[in-house]
């Protein structure tokens, strides 16, 4: 910028004129209020993505962990069926007898999948709730009565 | 997996439609339900009696018995309703879970019922 009163050939060189409007003196009180309040503004945009990620991880853990049990529930039953005294008097009641074996088997991962699909878009808590209702209504008793055996 | 609902989904969970595929999907799971009611039933009233011929009449799960008939109704007409307003697909998913549990809720009480008999003998 050129200073009429000025000779000095390298004043375009330098930038330390304190009067000159554009010149930078950095952070100054007055700007900090500026400053801090594009920051501010994106703090809480920051706290809240970093909340919902850990949110989400958090539903993914639990989730995970109740997929564990549910496994551990499917293979409880294969064994558990085995024990059953279930023979059925003619062939068609035998067929439904082994029928209903095989669908207390699938019964734990078809609950698992049914209430992944049916939460989406919904709360944790709706999730995690289903899966916890599962968890008390599949439990493999005739596993565990033959382990108390 | 995103947990978004696209509004696609959002309209066909709000829009319950009664079609063919929907009444098909109930009445062939319904049968199934059907046959667990009828199995319920044959044990209600021919376990009593099988009972007393081995003499544990006073040993007869009245519980596990009337609950196993009860059961198989209950819990398909409950996902019935509370999946209504599901598309066709994950209504019927939802029925084949609630098969499931009412399978593995039968053969539970099964497994109680018979142990009932291993654990109490009489005498």
């Amino acid at each position: 910028m050129a200073r009429p009163d000025d000779p000095d050939d390298d004043a375009a060189l330098r930038w330390d004129d304190v009067d000159d409007a554009s010149y930078d003196l950095g952070p100054t009180p007055g700007d900090d209020v500026d400053a801090s309040s594009d920051e501010a503004a994106q703090a809480p945009a920051d706290t809240g993505a970093a909340s919902g990620e850990r949110g989400r991880s958090a539903l993914l853990a639990a989730t995970s962990v109740f997929g564990g049990v549910y496994l551990m529930y499917t293979v409880g039953w294969i064994i558990g069926v085995a024990q059953l005294p279930l023979s059925g008097t003619d062939l068609l009641q035998e067929i439904t007898y082994q029928f209903a074996e095989f669908l207390a088997i699938i019964a734990a991962p078809m609950w698992f999948v049914a209430t992944l699909v049916l939460s989406r878009g919904r709360g944790a808590a709706h999730r995690l709730g289903w899966l916890a209702v599962g968890t008390l209504v599949l439990v493999p008793w005739p596993f565990l009565l033959g382990v108390i055996r | 997996m995103s947990e978004e609902v696209t509004p696609a989904e959002e309209t066909q969970t709000e829009s319950p439609r009664f079609g063919a595929a929907r009444i098909l999907v109930v009445v062939v799971f319904g049968v199934i339900a059907a046959w667990f009611l009828y199995d319920g039933i044959g044990s209600l009233v021919n376990l009593p009696q099988l009972f007393e011929q081995l003499g544990l009449a006073d040993e007869t799960p009245w519980a596990a018995l009337w609950l196993g008939a009860a059961q198989a109704p209950l819990l398909f007409a409950a996902a019935a309703v509370v999946a209504a307003r599901q598309p066709v697909g994950r209504y019927a998913l939802v029925l084949i879970a609630t098969l499931g549990v009412i399978a593995a809720v039968r053969l539970s009480l099964i497994a109680v019922a018979t142990g009932v008999i291993t654990f109490f003998p009489a005498g």
